[in-house]
């Protein structure tokens, strides 16, 4: 009897193994460092952590299916195999603690994201959206890894540079390069033709739609979720079969063993896998529905001219402008002036003067009553007068960790000395709001990993003994 | 007479062109047997298949009575294989890491004591074995890989031209160190082009030449004094070297 490496025993010192690369500490520094520079400059500004979602969950497996084709060429191309098999070790398991090990590495990259989703959930909550897209992911990075596997069974050379080049051009691809071309047919320049078929190409498209992330844009009707979904979980199997196909029965465990034309059937079947599959089942009906305006957003603007928020006792200005430089606490509550302008004629007298607010579902405004009383008496302004109301403005559930925006209706009534009818004025503002040390939150949840692995990268170059 | 290895016919193709051609051997259990050959002649590609690399395209083959066809994870079993060089990606790793990473994949939980226990046996300095492997010398890098090899406690051991590069002192550290192995009853096949060293070491040896056996025998049998063993040899090498041809192994 013999003793078979089975494939928790070659996975387990797979995985021990990875730290060991020689630049691999290093590189996982410098991963976790871009990973928190990215989320300290995308999260924070205006919807900021879709675009951050975005590049993360849909661009990210670029990055893991490249290194799984590396991985798997790798295999053969500096000579393991010979150490590898010839110890008592079957084709498949070494097939398939590839694949484990890539799924491993892709979920650690999507775990090293999740403390910037927990800064994010700790302040604002995570929209459902980012949690698809998160899912998404997840898909992306099963998808990602069997296809650098799958590139990577191909290439038996010594050189690495073809699996590697093939996966990520195909990846970028699919994941980057197309998704505009969505936009475009999604915005009407492709209705119903054969370029909606050739979005079906795209896995990320095609998760896009199975989890219900197009809906928003396409008619209801038009989109397929299950279709999508069945598409690429098909392709995703199709590929490890055809991997495991390859790697076992057509090669042997550094070379093909297969006629030339045999190898050119395969490639040709892992197209039809890729490309004209999706073709086929994929619809062309996808048709742009009327633009969905944002109830919070979308009617927003800025004042001009009428009002501005400024510190307590803060210097009247001359115009009042977007309150940028003092945003709100959008978590807790901030006491401000509210500055209302008046305009009247140089030297003419004010009275009567009645101001109200209204306020969006997500804002309270608590006036001073005892200003609000005696608001007879304005200030003198250039351009007429000016009422300070010392104001509490309370925001809730704000939608970003910064550049928030409420909505704040002013409805202001005054009579100008001589004048026997009341003038009326309105103002729509739009005041922004920030969760405050929300920057340096992000930073410090990305700042445990890249501390670690340098430290590792460090240490490990001065192993000695 | 026990074989470790026995092949009949053994033959390997690669789109036509024959690499090996009909290759019988008998090893006896427990010799250091040669195999000697120009550049290109045929001995990697036979060390390949005999040890379940690359599949025959006819004949048959044993080692140790398992089929390296029918039965390739019984072979692998009883074999160690020291080839060119340690993986470039591996290069980063000590030997003890390198060695404690194959160690437990043969099951072996808490590995430390045999991997020292091995260098020693391979004569790796304990300074040697904390430091990067590319950091090392060939010749060091050479015992790491027989080291790696014996791990799996093998019955059969193949070298393919284990002390090319290798200066004097290193190659004759390396020549003790198999001898050592043979006596422990480890069965050896040496690939080498070097006369000196297969008629230092061995007992027997095959002699192919573009793909085709063209001696096995005792070493004797080619002449007791070095120029004669030369001048037979070289006579059943046709004195030329064969042009090394490119493999369609490495397509793709």
């Amino acid at each position: 009897m013999h003793r078979t490496i089975h494939l928790p025993s070659l996975y387990a010192q797979e995985l021990r193994a990875l730290p060991r690369a020689r630049f691999a500490l290093a590189g996982l520094a410098v991963f976790a460092v871009v990973l928190t520079a990215l989320a300290v400059v995308v999260i924070p500004s205006p919807s900021g952590l879709w675009s951050f979602a975005l590049l993360v969950y849909g661009v990210g497996p670029v990055v893991t299916g490249t290194l799984s084709a590396l991985l798997m060429a790798r295999l053969r191309a500096d000579g393991l195999t010979q150490t590898l098999f010839t110890m008592p070790v079957r084709s498949r398991t070494v097939l398939g603690t590839h694949l484990l090990v890539g799924l491993t590495l892709g979920m650690f990259y999507l775990a090293a994201t999740l403390p910037f989703l927990g800064v994010v959930a700790l302040h604002i909550g995570v929209p459902a959206s980012v949690l698809r897209l998160l899912l998404g992911g997840v898909l992306l990075q099963f998808f990602a890894v069997v296809f650098g596997t799958l590139v990577g069974v191909f290439f038996t050379g010594r050189s690495v540079a073809g699996a590697v080049g093939l996966t990520a051009g195909f990846l970028i691809l699919g994941m980057l390069a197309i998704p505009p071309v969505a936009s475009m047919q999604l915005g009407g320049a492709f209705q119903g033709s054969l370029v909606m078929r050739m979005l079906h190409m795209s896995p990320y498209v095609l998760v896009s739609d199975g989890l219900g992330l197009l809906e928003p844009s396409v008619a209801a009707a038009a989109v397929a979720p299950m279709r999508a979904l069945m598409v690429v979980t098909a392709q995703v199997l199709a590929m490890s079969a055809l991997a495991m196909h390859i790697y076992v029965k057509e090669q042997g465990p550094d070379r093909w063993e297969g006629r030339t034309g045999r190898r050119l059937g395969l490639g040709a079947g892992a197209l039809v896998v890729l490309l004209v599959a999706p073709l086929v089942v994929a619809g062309d009906d996808y048709m742009p529905i009327d633009e969905v305006v944002s109830e919070r957003y979308g009617s927003s603007s800025y004042s001009k001219g009428a009002i501005v928020l400024v510190v307590p006792q803060g210097t009247p200005v001359a115009e009042a402008t977007r309150d940028g430089e003092h945003p709100l606490d959008a978590t807790g509550q901030n006491r401000r002036d509210l500055l209302v302008v008046l305009p009247a004629q140089a030297g003419r007298g004010l009275h009567d003067v009645r101001v109200v607010f209204g306020t969006d579902p997500y804002l309270t405004i608590e006036p001073n009553l005892v200003f609000l009383e005696s608001l007879a008496r304005p200030e003198r302004h250039a351009h007429g007068a000016v009422v300070r109301i010392p104001v509490v403005l309370t925001p809730s559930e704000p939608l970003d960790l910064t550049s928030n925006v409420y909505q704040l209706w002013t409805n202001v009534t005054y009579t100008i000395d001589g004048e026997t009818e009341p003038r009326v004025g309105a103002a729509l503002s739009a005041l922004e709001a920030d969760v405050p040390w929300a920057l340096v939150q992000l930073g410090a949840a990305g700042a445990p990993l890249a501390l670690t692995a340098t430290f590792g990268a460090v240490m490990r170059r001065l192993r000695v003994g | 007479m026990k074989y470790a290895i026995q092949t009949r016919g053994l033959t390997r193709e690669f789109d036509g062109f024959v690499a090996v051609d009909k290759v019988d051997l008998d090893v006896p259990l427990g010799s250091i047997y040669g195999y000697i050959g120009l550049n290109g002649a045929g001995k990697t590609t036979t060390i390949r298949m005999l040890t379940t690399l690359v599949a025959p395209t006819r004949g048959k083959a044993r080692v140790l009575g398992h089929d390296i066809v029918s039965a390739p994870l019984a072979v692998r079993a009883q074999i160690g294989l020291v080839g060119d060089d340690i993986g470039a990606s591996r290069l980063a790793w000590t030997p003890r890491e390198y060695l404690g990473y194959f160690a437990r994949l043969h099951g072996i939980r808490r590995p430390h004591r045999l991997v020292e226990e091995t260098l020693d046996l391979v004569d790796v300095d304990a300074v040697w074995r904390g430091r990067a492997l590319v950091d090392h010398s060939t010749g060091m890098q050479r015992r790491v890989e027989v080291a790696r090899a014996l791990l799996g406690r093998p019955r059969v051991l193949f070298l393919d031209e284990p002390t090319r590069g290798l200066d004097l002192p290193a190659k004759r550290a390396t020549w003790d160190m198999l001898l050592r192995l043979a006596k422990g009853g480890v069965t050896i096949f040496l690939s080498s082009h070097e006369v000196a060293e297969i008629r230092t070491l061995c007992s027997r040896l095959a002699v192919i030449a573009e793909g085709r056996l063209v001696y096995e025998g005792p070493v004797g049998g080619l002449g007791d004094d070095p120029v004669a063993f030369e001048t037979a040899l070289l006579g059943r090498l046709g004195g030329r070297d064969v042009p090394k041809r490119s493999s369609p192994a490495r397509r793709w």
